[in-house]
């Protein structure tokens, strides 16, 4: 179960990475249009965020720097992927370009009228207008105050005339007296020292009385008279001054008279000075100050306005910086997102150009590219498909042609195809061997180059012009070829005749020739079989004709003797004599030849019945002095050796016994005559041997026993020309031969169906092999091995 | 020039610096826009294994503006305010400070050597914002005295009130 919860969240965490991720992202853009929008905001002044306005201002450069980080590494990384002509880097970096370029030109096109419409209109804000008559109304306030200022200083003067024949006894009551009677709001005397000598005042809640400030002081001390309107502070906390009461005070000196100079001139009065105070009304003075107020925000905004304008400049052009980096970024983004589908597409079809038919997998969204996809799969899926049929399709060609090809080199006729110029194309084993010609060094090249082949070359051309010059409506043609291959003057006694039968035809595609099909078969031993037929029957013939003329010549010589030698003389009866003697002996002769015809023949049916191979060797060797039981010759004035090898293992056969004892008489005469022929020192030497053989094969896959019978002599051998015609009749190398012997032999073997082979030994001499497939079953009688009546003399 | 003096259990300092208003601040003022002026004391006692260590840090504060109706200047620090016929009467408030109680001798140590600084400085931070931001970047706006060092001890007569 952990294991498996383990599995999960191991497939699970990119999706969790990319999650995560997108949230961050989410939240990082989110803080920065927050921070974007606080520092819009803190521009407008009435925000409680404008102390801020540092923080936000930095926050934000730290922002749009952060960014400028971002969008260059990115661009950097896509310009070296278009350096190194990645694949779909050069569409990304143009989709990022133009959804860039539509990003920012709107966003610049709104900052530049935003700041030209901006400072056009702070600048419109200010003007003369507006300067001069904020500037004509403070005017008229100070005009006010000022013509008020001159009346209160002329009272003010009063005072100081009508006091200065006061005493300062006498101070106090005429201040008041003076005050009520000009209705001002306070008065004072003091002395330059500061010390107070008479106060009234109208309000009697203000009993304190107010005296100058120092400054007033030390301007009375300069210029002996104050005259000032003065802020009365109402609330000493507001620093809204509109709400501060306006007063005017005035100070002058009391000129005493003269009458009140002291005589006593020793010492100089203090200076009286006399200081009014009249407030004015609330509702002059706080216009007044809200003319001054107006006056001194205007200015102040007048005074700032490059700083205004910098302000809203630097947030804009902020602000446009922080979009302009986001749209890049949001284009470079959207670029890759919109091009990836595609990189993987295009990575798929490389991929399947490399062989790899895996599907891609599909895009989440249900979109075009997922349908792009699902195409392109589909697609890959029926190209994998072909391909693998192709390939099928081509083991199973390859196969075949295997199969055909060994068909072909397993066939004994031989095969040749030519293409249309007549190079040889194609040619199997058995072509080879029936030629004995090495074709592989012609292949592509016409037949004529192999040296030996040029006859039938020539035979096969001529066969397939004639075939064409004829029409014939058969595919094909036929015909017997009488060659001697390789029979040239370098060749010398390889040379040999051959009898082929060939077939070609002129193999046609689609109406179109491709070229030559020639067939042959080695017809040599047909025609060799055909003849000893023939010559069987022609043999038979002559004896019956020859024969049934013989005994009358003979009878009627033997009467002629008879009759005639009593009537004639001495000497013509022994000259009669001596003709019919000659008459008679070679009737006789005669008779035995015919004999032999007949033999030839007709062969009598055989007698099959278990023979043993071994005991018939031995019983014909004893003929040649050869004792089977000791395997030693006695007579040691042959003129050769004999070897004998027979096998005891060897099996019964079903044979004939007297036609296998003829046989084996017939092979050991060749071969001792073979041997005997034998030109050098060696002496002659005759071999026999008999051993179990397999031979064929049955049905369920045993091979079958067979017994071998072998007769080999170490004489000159056979020549070519006797080798292919052996066991023809009349064919024969011995000077008193009649040419029979091998062509009984065969003729009994065949009728044992069993196989005879003659080949010269590679060292030297002949060697005859008889294989004798039919094996005695075990109800066959004894073997009759020692039985059986010679037939006849037999002659080679 | 600076004087830190102990009076009555209490250390005062006396400061008196050239402080130049002209020109354009001058202009503005007149027209009314309201200045700020701050004095900034630091006393520290000197550590030669580490860094020095703060005692004191004081911040005094004046604003300076001119009434154009009535054409009188006004000192105001705190609760305190003056009106003043010019504006150079209005600065020698801020250039000449007397007797600003920085603390309680008592609160320091006799005979430990306080090494101290003080500036007088225009106090941009209170300015309306525009000018804040002209202040960031134009000179005119950046007046402020170097720092001025001083050193005093307290003696135990002096820490006793």
């Amino acid at each position: 179960m952990e294991r498996f919860l383990f599995f999960d969240l191991r497939r699970r965490l990119p999706a969790l990475t990319r999650w995560a991720s997108r949230i961050v992202l989410l939240i990082v853009a989110g803080s920065a249009l927050a921070l974007l929008a606080m520092l819009v905001w803190s521009t407008g002044n009435a925000s409680r965020y404008a102390r801020q306005y540092d923080v936000l201002l930095v926050l934000n450069g730290i922002l749009a720097v952060a960014l400028l980080f971002w969008v260059t590494a990115v661009s950097w990384r896509l310009a070296r992927q278009v350096r190194r002509r990645q694949f779909g880097a050069r569409l990304t970096a143009r989709f990022a370009l133009f959804f860039t370029l539509i990003g920012i030109l709107p966003g610049a096109l709104i900052y530049i009228l935003s700041v030209q419409f901006m400072s056009r209109s702070i600048e419109s804000w200010f003007n003369v207008r507006v300067d001069s008559a904020l500037e004509a109304g403070l005017n008229l306030g100070r005009t006010a105050l000022d013509s008020q200022l001159a009346d209160l200083s002329s009272r003010a003067h009063e005072f100081a005339l009508q006091l200065g024949q006061a005493s300062d006894l006498e101070m106090p009551l005429l201040l008041t007296q003076l005050r009520e009677a000009t209705a001002v709001a306070e008065a004072m005397v003091f002395t330059s020292n500061g010390r107070m000598i008479a106060f009234s005042s109208a309000e009697f809640a203000h009993l304190l009385p107010d005296p100058p400030p120092q400054a007033v002081m030390n301007q009375l001390r300069v210029s002996h008279a104050y005259a000032a309107a003065e802020a009365e502070e109402i609330d000493a906390l507001a620093e809204d001054e509109a709400l501060t009461g306006l007063r005017l005070r005035v100070v002058r000196p009391i000129t005493p008279s003269e009458r009140l100079t002291p005589t006593l001139g020793s010492t100089a009065p203090d200076t009286r000075w006399v200081q009014l105070i009249e407030p004015i009304p609330d509702a002059v003075a706080r216009n007044a100050n809200h003319v001054q107020q107006g006056f001194r925000d205007y200015q102040e905004l007048a005074l700032s306005r490059l700083g205004l304008r910098k302000l809203y400049g630097i947030t804009l052009t902020l602000a446009l910086i922080l979009a302009v980096f986001a749209a890049i970024l949001a284009a470079l983004s959207v670029s890759r997102r919109l091009v990836r589908p595609l990189l993987r597409l295009a990575a798929g079809t490389q991929a399947v150009g490399v062989g790899d038919y895996r599907p891609l997998p599909e895009s989440p969204d249900d979109d075009e590219i997922r349908q792009l996809t699902r195409s392109f799969n589909a697609m890959t899926r029926q190209l994998d498909e072909a391909r693998r049929m192709v390939e099928s399709n081509r083991r199973q060609l390859e196969r075949s042609n295997v199969y055909l090809e060994s068909v072909l080199s397993h066939l004994s006729s031989g095969v040749l195809v030519f293409d249309e110029g007549f190079r040889v194309n194609m040619f199997n084993e058995g072509a080879q061997s029936i030629l004995q010609l090495d074709l592989r060094q012609v292949k592509g090249r016409p037949l004529e180059m192999v040296e030996g082949a040029l006859p039938l070359a020539q035979r096969i051309r001529d066969a397939f012009a004639e075939h064409e010059a004829v029409g014939s409506e058969r595919p094909y043609w036929q015909q017997q070829f009488e060659l001697d291959i390789g029979d040239g003057p370098a060749q010398g006694e390889r040379g040999h005749h051959l009898t082929l039968l060939a077939r070609g035809t002129h193999l046609q595609v689609d109406e179109r020739g491709t070229g030559y099909l020639v067939v042959f078969d080695d017809i040599s031993e047909v025609i060799s079989a055909n003849r000893a037929v023939a010559w069987g029957e022609v043999a038979r013939r002559l004896a019956h004709e020859i024969k049934n003329p013989l005994t009358p010549i003979q009878l009627s010589a033997e009467r002629l003797a008879m009759k005639l030698v009593d009537r004639l003389d001495e000497d013509d009866a022994a000259m009669l004599l001596r003709s019919t003697n000659t008459i008679v002996n070679q009737v006789a002769s005669l008779k035995s030849m015919v004999d032999d015809f007949r033999e030839y023949a007709r062969t009598p049916p055989a007698q099959m019945q278990a023979v043993d191979m071994n005991a018939l060797v031995a019983d014909v060797l004893s003929l040649y002095g050869w004792d089977p039981v000791d395997g030693m010759l006695h007579e040691h004035g042959r003129e050769f050796d004999l070897e004998v090898d027979l096998d005891p293992d060897i099996p019964l056969i079903r044979g004939d016994p007297t036609q296998l004892r003829q046989v084996i008489h017939n092979l050991v005469v060749n071969a001792c005559d073979a041997a005997g022929q034998q030109a050098d020192e060696t002496r002659a030497a005759v071999c026999v041997s008999t051993r179990l053989a397999s031979a064929g094969s049955n049905g369920n896959g045993e091979r079958p026993l067979a017994v071998r019978l072998t007769v080999s002599d170490n004489g000159p051998g056979f020549s070519p020309q006797v080798l292919a015609r052996v066991f023809e009749p009349y064919v024969t190398t011995k000077p008193a031969g009649t040419g029979l012997g091998l062509a009984i032999v065969k003729k009994i073997i065949e009728e044992h169906d069993g196989r005879i082979d003659v080949a010269n030994r590679r060292d030297a001499g002949a060697r005859v092999s008889i294989l004798l497939t039919r094996l005695a079953d075990a109800a066959d009688p004894d073997p009759a091995g020692e039985g059986g009546p010679e037939t006849g003399r037999l002659e080679t | 020039m600076v004087a830190p003096v102990v009076r009555a259990g209490q250390l005062y300092l006396d400061v008196d610096a050239e402080l130049d208003v002209a020109g354009d601040l001058r202009d503005i003022a007149q027209k009314g826009v309201p200045l700020y002026f701050a004095a900034d004391v630091d006393i520290v006692r000197r550590r030669w294994w580490w860094f020095d260590k703060p005692v004191l840090q004081a911040q005094m504060g004046w604003r300076i503006v001119y009434n154009a109706l009535t054409r009188q200047w006004r000192v105001s620090s705190g609760d305190l305010w003056l009106n003043e016929a010019s504006f150079d009467d209005a600065m020698a408030h801020v250039r000449h400070i007397r007797s600003w109680a920085l603390a309680e001798a008592a609160a320091l140590e006799d005979s430990v050597d306080y090494r101290g600084r003080v500036r007088i400085r225009l106090d941009t931070s209170r300015l309306a914002r525009p000018f804040q931001i002209d202040a960031l970047n134009s000179s005119a706006w950046s007046l402020a005295t170097p720092w001025k060092d001083f050193s005093f001890s307290i003696s135990e007569d002096d820490s006793r009130p």
